[in-house]
């Protein structure tokens, strides 16, 4: 200990002891911030491509009773099986239906909270917009404000992610939020 | 060098100094370079997760994991610089060590594995298996760097370690 005080005070080589405890010291932070960019970077591309898949997927589900009298429109109860059906598979999770919205809860990995919101828009009206969800997004689910332009069956879905980031660089939540759109376009014949 | 060496450790003045240079360079190296190693086995995960989702859309389309599909797919990984283009030699060998598999694998003329739309719940599964025997020689080389005894991640031969990427999601193909 006394020597190593001494080459402290020493010129000579005191810049090296300073430099190897700067980088013992630096070295976690930077780790931890690699592992935390690209954790989060993945959730996100992860959240991203689910809920697409599992929008397009519902899209899919028409009612086919309906067809044979040119009425095209969705199945609900089949797209709203075959959203939660798609977007719980890609991300491997067993959500509970909280009402409002579904949310699958872990309070063990990094990724807390991942809660999922859909509303299937079941009429056609073309060239006549309407702005759905009506009733909103739950806050839940986002405080942002999200919504899409309907005037045909439309499947428009939100899921957000919550993240703890690193306890090196304070240990809060982040939440990252995605929203998809899919419609049902029919060729129309003139 | 090594008697070398410990003549000057021997000597009181500038012996440390080579020491100390000695560990500070080892720990930069792994300073700088297992960050870099940690950051590009995930950005080359994330990069076989882009090829996969691109496939599932295809797929979807198509029914089911056709012949088509999985040239899409190795096209899309040659374009992603994951295999060699198709004029390289290289390339059928890199082609065969990437594992498709599919619940619709309607690959080589199977095609009564392909799902419609009008079924009851047509989901499609397609899950890609990359070599990822690169990246683990590469930790493995830096944690020996550090003084790790064998390899911390263990090579038994080709093909012990994969990248995965896998995703589900419901055939649009109409069945005439």
């Amino acid at each position: 200990m006394d020597r190593a005080i001494c080459r402290l005070n020493n010129k000579k080589g005191a810049v090296f002891i300073l430099l190897v405890m700067v980088l013992a010291l630096l070295f976690p932070v930077i780790i931890a911030g690699v592992i935390d960019v690209s954790n989060l970077y993945r959730l996100n591309k992860d959240l991203k491509f689910s809920l697409n898949a599992a929008t397009k997927s519902a899209a899919t589900r028409a009612d086919w009773e309906l067809i044979p009298e040119g009425i095209f429109l969705f199945d609900e109860p089949a797209s709203s099986e075959a959203i939660c059906e798609v977007f719980n598979s890609n991300l491997g999770i067993d959500p509970e239906d909280k009402g409002d919205y579904y949310e699958a809860s872990s309070q063990n990995g990094r990724v807390r909270n991942i809660r999922l919101y859909y509303s299937i828009y079941n009429q056609r009206h073309e060239g006549t917009f309407v702005s759905i969800p009506t009733s909103g997004v739950p806050v839940d689910v986002t405080d942002h404000d999200v919504f899409a332009s309907a005037d045909r069956p439309t499947v428009f879905s939100v899921a957000s992610a919550e993240y703890r980031i690193s306890p090196i660089f304070g240990g809060r939540i982040v939440r990252v939020t995605q929203a998809s759109v899919a419609q049902m376009n029919v060729l129309q014949h003139e | 060098m090594i008697i070398k060496k410990l003549n000057i450790k021997s000597n009181e003045r500038g012996s440390s100094t080579i020491l100390e240079v000695l560990i500070v360079m080892g720990l930069v190296l792994f300073i700088i370079f297992f960050p870099a190693a940690v950051f590009s086995t995930t950005s080359k995960n994330l990069q076989l997760q882009d090829v996969m989702t691109l496939s599932l859309q295809m797929a979807s389309i198509e029914g089911g994991l056709t012949d088509r599909v999985e040239d899409v797919i190795f096209d899309n990984m040659s374009a992603k610089g994951l295999i060699p283009e198709p004029d390289d030699p290289r390339y059928l060998a890199a082609r065969e060590a990437v594992i498709i598999s599919s619940n619709a694998d309607a690959r080589n003329g199977n095609f009564e594995n392909i799902l419609a739309r009008d079924q009851d719940m047509p989901v499609i599964n397609i899950s890609i298996l990359f070599p990822a025997d690169v990246e683990v020689r590469l930790i493995n080389g830096i944690s020996r760097m550090m003084g790790a005894r064998g390899d911390s991640l263990p090579i038994r031969g080709d093909g012990d370690w994969y990248y995965s990427a896998s995703g589900y999601i419901l055939s649009e193909r109409v069945d005439y």
